[in-house]
């Protein structure tokens, strides 16, 4: 599902984002990458976003080798993958429905798709009674929801998510966790950047540790290690 | 795009303006004032322009006919005169019509009745060019023809021309800089409405809309901003100029002998397209140029 190899990325100004790195996350995955700030975890999620360029390697999502993709074609890519921040970013003055109805109208779904995929969407990460209300009027945790089913409103193959518990408190962390595991369930390859131990170590998933731009660690489940050696290539 | 998508970002435009009203009011506000200065300035110049117009074509050519011409030479000078290029209006005066002329002007009544029968005023053509620019040319044409003494006012049309190129130099400067001050201040205020929204592009970006979907509403609002922006000093100056003319008209008629302003529907007709291109144009054009900056993401 998402390919990188021998990927590097050296910022205009000379600082190294990534090391020459390949890594390969496949589908219905639920993969955690952690790391301090400044490791190199969020130049990993900027470069599968096509945020950014790398420097060096390629980069394949859904069978599309997305480093050669024209300016033009990033929507499509974009619409792929679901994107859920720390920091929510909800549109301030649109109301939930409208939020998640909002990412319809952006790929042009019909008036009929929306109406009928918005409530089921709304249900399934529990916010269908708060439809109506504005993001300032609802909870941290509501708002990510707001954000988590507007990400999947789509069945984008994947979502990634950068901190999504960052502003949450620990009950409502786990509870945003669930919900991603839920949906990871339903088939949908789930990516979480996180710095919170506890999460990671709970729920036992696949971990990648970034450090210093390089990937250290890559388990599996309950400790098992990836046999794939990450060995730094010279540029 | 499909059609419903059109239909739905034109009214996220529609909405985003009322949203956005204060951004969309300091921006229209800033399009009201820059066009409500340069509907004034062109107002001005272009009075300015007319009158000295008409002052220029009071300024005439005498030609004097020769006192031994056959009747039927006289006609065919008249009609030669009036086929000259920038020849705008010809009177014959008879030497009877110069004498009379003069004698009004006199104390002495009986001045007509002394030189009736041994009239020394010369018969002549009262010529009168459609712009000063073009008078040493129809002077030229006239001198060609031997029975005519051709006098004009060679200095005071020097001067004219003179004064009336620094008019036109001066207005269309300052016309010039008004438009660039107008699209600059505009520009600006925009770009301030698209930054203070570059979060909600940014959304959109991650959300995968095309650039296009992006920039639509923001041009609807452009648009929208740029029609409430020129409607308002279109009404403006329509209506103060209308009563400038009632006030004014009339005493400056009877002050500057028969000079009258500009007809306003003739200022609204240069006005309207200018503040319809800028206000709209402007606010088309400007938000598109300044949302491109915000959607590389």
């Amino acid at each position: 599902m998402i390919y990188l190899n021998n990927v590097s990325k050296t910022y205009p100004n000379g600082t190294v984002g990534i090391k020459p790195t390949s890594l390969s996350i496949e589908k219905g995955e639920f993969v955690f990458i952690t790391g301090n700030s400044g490791s190199g975890k969020s130049t990993l999620l900027k470069l599968m976003l096509k945020e950014i360029e790398p420097t060096h390697g390629k980069i394949s999502i859904n069978n599309k080798e997305i480093t050669k993709l024209r300016r033009r074609q990033v929507p499509y890519l974009r619409r792929d993958i679901g994107v859920v921040f720390q920091d929510f970013r909800l549109l301030p003055n649109k109301t939930v429905y409208e939020n998640v109805a909002f990412a319809m109208q952006v790929v042009q779904a019909t008036n009929k798709e929306i109406r009928r995929a918005v409530p089921v969407v709304l249900g399934l990460v529990g916010l269908a009674k708060k439809a109506r209300c504005y993001p300032h009027e609802l909870s941290g945790g509501e708002q990510q929801r707001t954000a988590i089913a507007r990400a999947i409103v789509n069945n984008s193959p994947i979502l990634i998510a950068d901190e999504p518990t960052g502003n949450l408190d620990p009950a409502t962390s786990w509870e945003i966790m669930t919900l991603l595991q839920d949906i990871n369930l339903r088939g949908v390859t789930v990516i979480v950047a996180t710095h919170e131990r506890e999460i990671v170590n709970v729920m036992k998933k696949r971990e990648i540790e970034v450090n210093s731009g390089m990937i250290v660690k890559d388990i599996y489940e309950e400790g098992y290690e990836d046999e794939m050696e990450y060995h730094q290539v010279p540029l | 795009m499909k059609w419903n998508t059109i239909k739905y970002l034109f009214k996220e435009g529609i909405l985003g303006l009322w949203k956005n009203r204060l951004m969309a009011l300091a921006s229209a506000g800033t399009i009201v004032l820059c066009l409500l200065i340069l509907g004034m300035s062109y107002s001005i110049a272009k009075n300015i322009e007319y009158i000295m117009h008409q002052v220029e074509t009071q300024l005439g050519i005498s030609a004097y006919v020769n006192e031994e011409i056959e009747e039927a030479r006289l006609t065919e000078i008249a009609a030669l005169i009036k086929n000259t290029p920038h020849v705008n209006e010809v009177t014959y005066v008879s030497k009877e019509d110069a004498l009379k002329t003069f004698a009004q002007g006199q104390e002495n009544d009986t001045l007509f009745e002394q030189f009736k029968n041994d009239n020394p005023l010369p018969a002549s053509f009262e010529i009168k060019v459609d712009q000063i620019e073009n008078q040493d040319q129809v002077v030229a044409k006239l001198s060609a023809i031997p029975e005519l003494q051709v006098e004009y006012f060679k200095n005071e049309s020097k001067i004219f021309m003179n004064v009336n190129r620094s008019i036109q130099l001066v207005s269309t400067v300052i016309i010039g800089c008004l438009v660039i001050i107008a699209l600059l201040l505009i520009t600006n205020t925009i770009k301030l409405t698209v930054y203070v929204r570059r979060r909600e592009i940014n959304i959109m970006k991650y959300l995968g809309a095309t650039d296009a979907f992006i920039r639509l509403p923001f041009v609807v609002e452009g648009v929208l901003i740029g029609i409430i922006g020129c409607m308002i000093p279109i009404y403006a100056i329509k209506e103060g100029y209308q009563f400038l003319i009632e006030v004014m008209g009339d005493s400056l008629g009877s002050f500057m002998g028969g000079m009258h302003l500009v007809p306003s529907a003739q200022i609204m007709q240069g006005l309207v397209p200018i503040f319809v291109a800028i206000g709209v144009g402007i606010g088309m054009i400007g938000s598109a140029i300044a949302i491109r900056k915000h959607l590389k993401v």
